[in-house]
């Protein structure tokens, strides 16, 4: 069985113009000289292309020739800092939902941004309760901290219900904020709530030094792989991972693609067999690569019925 | 699709314009002439993700039009992959 930990439902609904935007502007500062008007345009449309599948088809595609069985879909609750949004917090929960009630391939983490005070929190209690959702996710990137003293009411449900908490770790689109995004950012909440698991978002492979540490001594963090993509086109991923299983950590890593933000770099098929070439090439046991594949997320998610288990 | 058929005499216009805005990116100082077929993008010839937009880019400026779609990109691994998207443009 292959658990893909961190994906999101590639909708212009779900992931708005404006992330993609800003990102589309720094790759463009980024390159060594001046777009002109119509380069500048196709990076900005290339990159509204990745998240041109709304009803999740492509994904499920991919899954079925990666021989991935399930996928955890995050919401991003992006309502505070970008206007207009064409969903209200409450549809985009319902957006998500209906993929899950289609299909049993995906499970799905909720977020809601603690500025919304009692009515927000009230709708992750409903959607953790009443709408199937099996986690929550927290965004940083919209401006507050993983260990904000209004999230702890969240983790409060999250530990009586034994939830995971996934949340972004490093840099994001720059319309974004990245002060509350390095690891050590985590470490309140997860000092504060040594019984609900946190997964770091990105950090087995973005600020991986510092998150590892982290996981080294709290045993209530994990580290998710995704975006190991652009360090494997670099040739650097194999290091990055020696250095996590020489620390002991093969029971914190979460196999995780973020789906669609990497598609350009290969198909989901090449990323799992990525880490299955690990396993060939002598740098993860047989046992190393089922726990990052699949064992590490699958006893996150605890209770959660799964469908091969049936 | 081998070497020996992607001979510069095999090659159309646009195959031969991408091997020479490929060998000029990769910042390997090689020679178009020794961008062989089977030569991975990333691995081989060094390519990192923003010298992948550029090149995306500069193709489809050579060649006048949008050539590349989400799948096409993904599915670009090799030289190879590259002359067989611009095969019948």
């Amino acid at each position: 069985m292959i658990i893909d930990c961190h994906c999101h439902l590639a909708s212009s609904k779900v992931l708005p113009p404006p992330f993609f935007d800003a990102w589309s502007r720094t790759i463009q500062a980024n390159l060594p000289h001046h777009l002109d008007a119509s380069q500048a345009s196709r990076v900005e449309q290339l990159l509204r292309d990745l998240n041109e599948d709304p009803q999740s088809v492509k994904l499920i595609a991919e899954m079925e020739a990666a021989a991935i069985d399930l996928a955890v879909l995050l919401v991003i609750d992006f309502g505070v800092v970008y206007k207009d949004l064409p969903l209200t917090i409450e549809e985009l929960h319902l957006e998500h939902r209906k993929l899950l009630e289609r299909s049993r391939r995906f499970v799905a983490f909720s977020n809601v941004d603690p500025r919304r005070g009692k009515e927000g929190l009230d709708l992750f209690e409903k959607a953790v309760t009443d709408w199937g959702f099996v986690g929550m996710k927290v965004y940083a990137p919209c401006g507050y901290s993983p260990s904000d003293n209004r999230m702890f009411p969240f983790y409060e449900i999250c530990s009586q219900r034994k939830l995971p908490v996934l949340t972004h770790v490093g840099p994001s689109s720059a319309s974004l904020s990245f002060k509350h995004t390095s690891p050590i950012s985590v470490d309140d909440a997860a000092f504060n709530f040594p019984d609900v698991n946190f997964i770091l978002g990105h950090a087995g492979v973005t600020l991986h030094r510092q998150a590892a540490r982290m996981a080294q001594y709290r045993p209530n963090i994990y580290l998710d792989l995704s975006g190991f993509q652009a360090e494997a086109n670099r040739g650097q991923f194999k290091n990055i991972l020696k250095w996590h299983i020489s620390r002991g950590l093969s029971r914190r890593l979460l196999f995780g693609t973020d789906w669609p933000i990497h598609r350009f770099w290969g198909s989901q098929q090449r990323w799992v067999n990525e880490i299955k070439d690990c396993q060939k090439e002598g740098i993860l046991t047989a046992e190393d690569t089922d726990n990052i594949l699949c064992a590490n997320m699958k006893s996150l998610l605890g209770s959660l019925q799964f469908a091969q288990d049936a | 699709m081998n070497d020996t058929a992607m001979n510069e005499a095999a090659l159309n216009e646009n195959q031969l314009a991408a091997r020479q805005i490929l060998s000029e990116l990769c910042r390997k100082n090689l020679n178009h002439d020794y961008l062989a077929g089977e030569m991975r993008l990333f691995e081989d010839l060094g390519v990192d993700s923003l010298q992948f937009i550029r090149l995306i880019l500069e193709v489809e400026t050579r060649v006048g039009r949008k050539i590349f779609d989400v799948e096409t990109i993904a599915n670009l691994k090799t030289v190879n992959d590259l002359y067989g998207v611009l095969e019948t443009v």
